[in-house]
């Protein structure tokens, strides 16, 4: 940096003046009061000073109501030029404004009012904090820099003083650091520093925000990560798919292997059951042969028996015939011998009863003895009748049981049905239950599928809309790469090169460009050829007279035949320093500005911009591109499947057909009220069903046993019915009644009987009584004839009775011993025995079984036997889903995604270890280089000291300077003293070397207003070296009234000339009393510039 | 095998599976993936080379020839030019066999209109059918079925036919599954505990696991799996071979794993340079090597190290001197040792060294970070 001039205009006591400083040594010449710290403060004012500041007011000369103004143009590092314009008058509508130009002529206004000072300190980087902040302060800011640059007249020594803490903000520390660290550092420190930074600057911004987009080394890591995980993710979706479909199929085949087991250990009870029906039919049949065989061994016993019995009775037989005839023959001489003796009787008795009347008696006796014999059959006959009625009240009795049993049977069976039908009824129920669970479940699904495809289809409708924007971007980033391409700019530090190169130039040529005026006196006819600079040559006239030649930095004239004379300006070493950066211009330089298509480096410098610009734009584009395709990304895996989604959809629709979900809904909560029907659970319903179809079937079978009954009933009923009919019809009326008539008639004819009973005993009495006797004796006689009748026709009946048994007895007997003979004895006992093997080999079982028992397990096994039907069903579709999965391939692939992942993401950690170890190197290095013995207060303190001790002849040694840049103290002799023990003039000189040394490193313009005045001549000409050797590196501007301490005679300008450059640039003399117009008052005191 | 066997050999099979061409290998870096995808179509060579050398009659490829149904064109492409190149003719017939990884779908490289099964030589032939079967020459018989999907509970081998009770032929069955030693997935591709016996095969060809294994029971027929040709990770015990297999007339049957593979997958842990130096005289130009690093090394050890590890690895330029390269863990720079390595730097950087070694030694993750940077400063002053 350094400054261009500067204008004052009604500044104090300064009316007007313009000052134009040379870029290197000014010293600035006039008398005390002149106005030369007026200039100084009007610099400080112009850069540091807000033109609303109140202390603005003391820059108005306090005898005109005029507004002081300063302008001051000054040339930053880049050699663009600024102008600061401000009018200094608290109150009024003064403007200040900052403009920039190229060439230091037309000049464009960036900034106005309070913003030209912002921009100003940001420019600056001198440690003042901008205006209006909180640490801003009032009236002129002080720091460190401003201090060491422009330090007041009277600050002369604060220098040593002030430190970097004063500072409002780190800006000023910053530079200072940067230029000074740069100073002597090690070059092993510097490397590894650099290295560092880079190695740091590969995963940082330069506000140390973690890099982003391309050029992040964090980015391609990440996105190999998020690839990597995506794919992980969907492995594993598409993994739990599958491993659900494998394990629900595993469930289902246990279920079935449970089932199976079931159903063949019921399977093996039922043919357990029929193998014990099968024995106890094989022993009932073995039993059965055994009994048949061993009663055809009875019956022969039985025949044997009865034959030898025959025998024995034919025998006795023959025996019992032979005593029977003997007794008939005995009998029938007994029956003659009595049948005489009756007639004997018979013939008393006649004789007796012709002698009385008797026979009217024995006549009624006889018709009382047949009444007697008639009731007495009568008699008989009614209880028969008696009998048979009672059997049919009997018969009602049992018929009106039977119809009472029938009816209860009936009710029983009614109840039964009913009981069936409900059960029937409830069973069919759960089964539509099941069916409308199943379909209300469908819509569930149907719902749940609608709802994914809706959130597919927006994925893919945002994800479309993503892709406009990301066409868009395209088109942004197509545009802006062709716009930086179009603008062949280098990069910033190409430009710098360019930049330093054209300013080093600049330099050189400043120095050897004092501006020659050769003239020729040509005092014969003489043909001279003249080159300027880089003109071509011009050929003069063979002619005589005087010729002029003006150049800028050399004349050449040639003399055809003579000689050649070359004058140039500056020194040998600045023209061929000059000559080497004008070739490396060419090589380094021009071609850039011509690649870039500008002829000036201020020109690049915007191309440069603008380049950057751009870049900023395009990377901003193409970040914005990337999160856009990430997003596109999102939503396109968001709406993967859809079409396989929508396809399933379409199908639960199709299913769905023809329902109403609202009434299914309905049915299954009238039927399950209170129940959430999301908790219905189909199992349950199942298990539900499965009890109520059992108990049906109990119920029916119970119906049927009880109908089996009833028809029994019914027909004992028809029976009995048919009985009682036909007692009524034989009796032709109830048998109540028949009874009553019957016993009603016995108890008559039992009195007619008693009557009769009674009446033959009265005859009785009368009887004769010598008939009785003779009677007696024909009674005896006819009692013997008959006991001998008997006795014969016993003996007779006796005799063919054992006759005809004898008769039987030999048939029988004939007949029998044939069928014996018939009989194979030993067959039959063989027979026997076999039968008794076989039933001892069929065992009786050990339990009973019945076909009901065997019709009720083959009932569960076919039971069983449907359910594993039904799971084996399950497992069919169960298979056709696990088809469906990627099964174990994606498993593999899965495993070999989750190792992707962990390299990624191991690499993504290592590379975040990195840039974190990078970083940590870097702020680790820099703090142990603050830290360290060469801190930049060292740094800087090594200059000062090895100055101070030139300048000093050795006096003094080691010079401190803390970190913070504050003057620690200075040893002479070995013992340290404080800067403030030193005295006013070696104070000064030490702080003006320190001021040199920091105006040196910042290449910043440093003002010195009066300041080595306590300094003795032969120190002074040492520093006029000095400052002439620190000029050539940065711009110095002395104010002094005494200017023969820093000017040799020959460079002072002549008298009336205001400016003089020497030295080739390298000096400029200003007289300032040549260039200020000081107010007069007219009536005023004398004007007073400043505190000169 | 015998003179005697000789004579009486009838039928001489190569039995191969799991080629897993197009698998992406995506554990590891991009550059080794392309070398190790390329592996499993180079042993191809090797595989149809081995059948020329022992006039095999037939070569049984037993599923997973592509990782997936769908391969990238350049790999069907290749293998059908690898076919093509064979030349051989019926009397040695390929079979084919679609695995779970390469199902018999509609669109995968086996569906009749696909470019590759159109292009395929006559004497190369597809299981494209449930109970395939064809004739393996006089009186042997080959029977097989396809995997119609990527997951399915099916035993295939179940479903081929039994042996007839007057069928005295030699009867080879090929399926593609898993027999019953993996807890938890027998419902995928299962084959049942000695199908082999249960249908009456004299030898049963299965692919899927890539170990060679003989999963029958003493004395009965075999079950084989002849495992990858190429092994496809670490720790895959036996990989890397094909099957011979012999059967006599009186259909005794002997196998023979014959090694094919061009590549060797190795697990190495180093905590030593001497560990690190011997490795490194190894040829591993054919090796996929993992390597497990751990332990601490002095700097000149670690810079020897480092530079061992760098000729293993290669870059993105140039191959190494392994045929690719897994790190896993790290060999550390010893910090006592750091210390002494920075006794001679300038000031700040052993000020620099002091504080990350501080940092370093209260572990934990800034520990961590210090011992990085640590390692950092160290490669930087070493090469400053």
């Amino acid at each position: 940096m350094r400054f261009e001039r500067v204008t004052l205009t009604n500044f104090r006591g300064i009316e007007s003046a313009t000052v134009e400083f040379g870029p290197h040594l000014n010293v600035v010449f006039g008398p005390n009061d002149l106005g030369k710290s007026t200039l100084a403060e009007a610099i400080r004012a112009a850069l540091l000073l807000p033109n609303t500041s109140t202390e603005g007011e003391n820059y108005a000369p306090w005898h005109k109501g005029v507004t002081p103004t300063v302008e001051l143009v000054f040339v930053d590092a880049a050699g663009h030029f600024w102008r600061i314009t401000k009018g200094f008058r608290s109150g009024a509508n003064v403007e200040s404004t900052l403009a920039h130009s190229k060439d230091g002529r037309s000049f464009t206004i960036d900034a106005r009012g309070r913003e030209v000072d912002q921009e100003l300190r940001k420019k600056l980087g001198w440690g003042v904090a901008t205006p209006g902040g909180r640490s801003g302060t009032r009236g002129m800011p002080r720091s460190f820099i401003a201090k060491a640059l422009l330090s007041e007249q009277t600050e002369v020594g604060h220098i040593l003083d002030a430190s970097l803490e004063e500072d409002t903000d780190e800006s000023g520390k910053l530079r200072l650091k940067k230029a000074l660290s740069a100073l002597a550092e090690d070059p092993e420190v510097r490397r590894v520093l650099d290295a560092a930074q880079k190695e740091r600057d590969r995963y940082f911004t330069a506000t140390g925000r973690q890099k982003g987009g391309r050029a992040s080394p964090f980015t391609p890591l990440q996105e190999e990560l998020k690839a990597r995980r995506a794919e992980k993710d969907d492995l594993e979706a598409e993994w739990r798919a599958a491993e659900t479909a494998q394990s629900e199929l595993l469930e289902i085949e246990a279920r079935i292997q449970a089932k199976a087991n079931e159903r063949d250990g019921k399977a093996a009870e039922l043919e357990d059951l029929k193998a014990l029906v099968a024995t106890s039919q094989a022993h009932a049949e073995a039993r059965r042969a055994f009994e048949a065989a061993q009663a055809r061994l009875n019956e022969l016993v039985e025949l044997e028996r009865a034959v030898g019995d025959l025998r024995s009775r034919v025998a006795g037989a023959e025996d019992a015939l032979k005593t029977a005839e003997d007794a008939a023959k005995k009998g029938e001489e007994e029956t003659q011998q009595a049948r005489r003796a009756k007639e004997t009787a018979e013939q008393a008795l006649r004789a007796v009863e012709s002698e009385s009347g008797t026979n009217e008696a024995m006549l009624e006796k006889a018709r009382a003895e047949q009444q007697i014999a008639a009731l007495e059959r009568e008699i008989d006959q009614l209880r028969a009748r008696k009998q048979k009625a009672e059997e049919a009240l009997q018969t009602r009795s049992a018929l009106e049981t039977i119809r009472e049993a029938v009816a209860r049977l009936d009710a029983e069976i009614a109840g039964a049905v009913e009981k069936e039908e409900s059960a029937k009824a409830a069973a069919t129920a759960a089964t539509g239950d099941i069916d409308r669970l199943a379909s209300w479940k469908l819509f569930a699904l149907v719902e749940a599928l609608e709802s994914t495809v809706s959130k597919k289809r927006d994925a893919l409708e945002v994800a479309g809309r993503v892709r406009a924007d990301v066409e868009r971007l395209e088109a942004v980033v197509a545009e802006t790469s062709a716009a930086i391409k179009a603008l062949r700019a280098p990069d910033r530090e190409a430009f710098k090169t360019v930049s330093t190169l054209h300013q080093e130039r600049e330099l050189l040529r400043g120095r050897t460009s004092a501006g020659l005026e050769v003239a020729i006196e040509r005092l014969t006819q003489l043909q001279v050829t003249t080159t300027a600079d880089d003109a071509d040559p011009v050929a003069h006239d063979d002619a005589a007279g005087s010729l002029e030649v003006e150049a800028e930095r050399a004349v050449s004239i040639a003399l055809p035949g003579v000689a050649t004379i070359r004058v140039a300006t500056g020194s040998k070493e600045d023209r061929e320093q000059l000559r080497q950066l004008d070739a490396r211009w060419s090589t380094d330089g021009a071609p850039i500005l011509e690649r870039a298509g500008v002829s000036t480096v201020s020109e690049l410098e915007a191309a440069v911009e603008e380049a950057e610009r751009l870049k900023r734009a395009l990377d901003d584009a193409v970040r914005d591109k990337t999160g856009k395709l990430e997003e596109i990304a999102r939503h396109e895996a968001a709406a993967a499947g859809i079409d396989e989604t929508e396809r399933e959809l379409e199908r639960k629709q199709a299913e769905t057909a023809g329902t109403e979900r609202d009434e299914l809904a309905a049915q299954l909560r009238e039927r399950h009220p209170g129940i959430d029907l999301a908790s219905l659970d189909e199992n349950a319903l199942r298990t539900t069903l499965r009890g109520l179809e059992v108990a049906h079937q109990q119920l029916r079978e119970q119906l049927v046993a009880l109908r089996g009954k009833a028809e029994q009933a019914r027909k004992e009923q028809t029976a009995l019915e048919a009985r009682v009919q036909n007692d009524e019809a034989e009796a032709g009326k109830p048998p109540a009644k028949v009874l009553e008539e019957v016993e009603a008639r016995v108890k008559d004819v039992d009195a007619q009987l008693e009557q009769l009973r009674t009446r033959v005993r009265e005859l009785d009495g009368a009887a004769e009584k010598a008939a009785v006797e003779a009677r007696e004796r024909v009674a005896q006689a006819a009692q013997q004839l008959a006991d001998a009748e008997e006795k014969t026709r016993s003996a007779s009946g006796s005799r063919d009775t054992a006759l005809s048994t004898l008769s039987e007895l030999r048939g029988a007997l004939t007949n029998e011993e044939a069928r014996l003979v018939q009989v194979d004895r030993d067959a039959l006992a063989t027979a026997v025995q076999s039968a008794e093997a076989a039933l001892k080999a069929a065992p009786a079982p050990e339990r009973a079984v019945t076909d009901d028992d065997v019709a009720a397990a083959q009932m569960e096994v076919d039971a069983i036997a449907r359910d594993v039907a039904s799971l084996e069903r399950e497992r069919e579709n169960q298979r056709g889903a696990l088809r469906q999965t990627g099964g174990l391939v994606v498993r593999e692939r899965l495993l070999d995604a989750e190792r992707a992942v962990e390299r990624a993401q191991d690499d993504l950690k290592s590379a975040e270890l990195d840039a974190e170890a990078a970083k940590l190197l870097l702020e680790t290095l820099k703090e142990a280089q603050q830290s360290s013995s060469a801190h930049v207060g060292a740094q800087l303190a090594k200059p000062v000291e090895e100055r101070f001790r030139t300048l000093t002849n050795g006096r003094y040694d080691k010079l401190t300077i803390n970190p913070q840049l504050s003057t620690g103290g200075i040893s002479v002799a070995g013992i340290v003293r404080g800067a403030a023990d030193l005295s006013v003039g070696t104070r000064e000189q030490l702080a003006t070397i320190l001021r040199l040394v920091i105006a040196e490193h910042l290449g910043a313009p440093i003002v010195l207003d009066d300041h080595l005045v306590q300094t003795d001549r032969t120190r002074l000409g040492w520093f006029s070296d000095v400052l002439r050797t620190t000029a050539i590196k940065t711009q110095v501007i002395i104010m002094t009234c005494r200017h023969d301490d820093y000017l040799a005679e020959a460079d002072w300008p002549s008298p009336g000339q205001a400016i003089v450059d020497r030295v080739g640039g390298a000096l400029r003399a200003i007289d300032l009393e040549q260039l200020v117009k000081r107010w007069r008052p007219e009536n005023a005191a004398p004007a007073v510039a400043g505190a000169d | 095998m015998t003179g005697d066997e000789e004579d009486h050999v009838a039928l001489r099979l190569l039995h191969t599976a799991d080629w897993h061409l197009g698998a992406p290998f995506q554990s590891f870096p991009e550059r080794y993936r392309t070398k190790l995808k390329r592996a499993r179509l180079d042993v191809l060579d090797d595989i149809f080379g081995t059948a020329d050398r022992e006039r095999v009659d037939a070569v049984l490829c037993a599923g997973d020839l592509f990782d997936a149904p769908e391969p990238g064109d350049a790999w069907w492409k290749a293998v059908l030019k690898k076919l093509n190149a064979l030349a051989w003719g019926a009397h040695r017939p390929i079979f084919l066999l679609p695995g779970n990884h390469d199902p018999l779908l509609s669109t995968s490289v086996w569906a009749p209109s696909h470019p590759f099964r159109q292009g395929l030589p006559d004497f190369v032939k597809v299981i494209d059918r449930p109970g395939f079967e064809a004739s393996l020459g006089e009186n042997a018989v080959l029977y097989a079925s396809p995997c119609e999907a990527v997951s399915s509970s099916k035993d295939l081998a179940l479903e081929l036919p039994k042996r007839a009770p007057d069928d005295d032929r030699i009867r080879v069955g090929m399926v593609h599954g898993m027999t019953f030693d993996f807890d938890g997935h027998q419902s995928n591709y299962p084959v049942a505990k000695d199908v082999a016996a249960d249908r009456g095969f004299d030898y049963l060809a299965l692919g899927d696991t890539h170990s060679f294994r003989d999963k029958a029971s003493p004395g009965k027929p075999p079950m084989v799996y002849p495992g990858a040709p190429e092994p496809t990770s670490f720790g895959e015990k036996d990989a890397g071979n094909v099957v011979l297999v012999f059967i006599t007339r009186r259909r005794r049957v002997r196998f023979e794993r014959k090694p094919v593979a061009r590549w060797r997958w190795r697990t190495e842990k180093v905590d030593t340079i001497e560990g690190l130096r011997r490795l490194a005289q190894d040829d591993l130009r054919q090796t996929v090597l993992r390597l497990q690093l751990s332990g601490a090394l002095q700097p000149d050890a670690f810079h020897e190290a480092e530079n061992i590890l760098e000729a293993l690895a290669g870059d993105e330029l140039s191959d190494g001197a392994a045929g690719a390269l897994l790190r896993e863990g790290d060999i550390d720079l010893d910090p006592g040792d750091v210390t002494t390595f920075f006794a001679e730097s300038p000031e700040e950087i052993r000020l620099a060294a002091a504080k990350l070694e501080e940092v370093r030694s209260g572990g934990g993750h800034e520990g961590e970070v210090a011992e990085r940077a640590l390692m950092k400063l160290y490669r930087l002053a070493r090469s400053a």
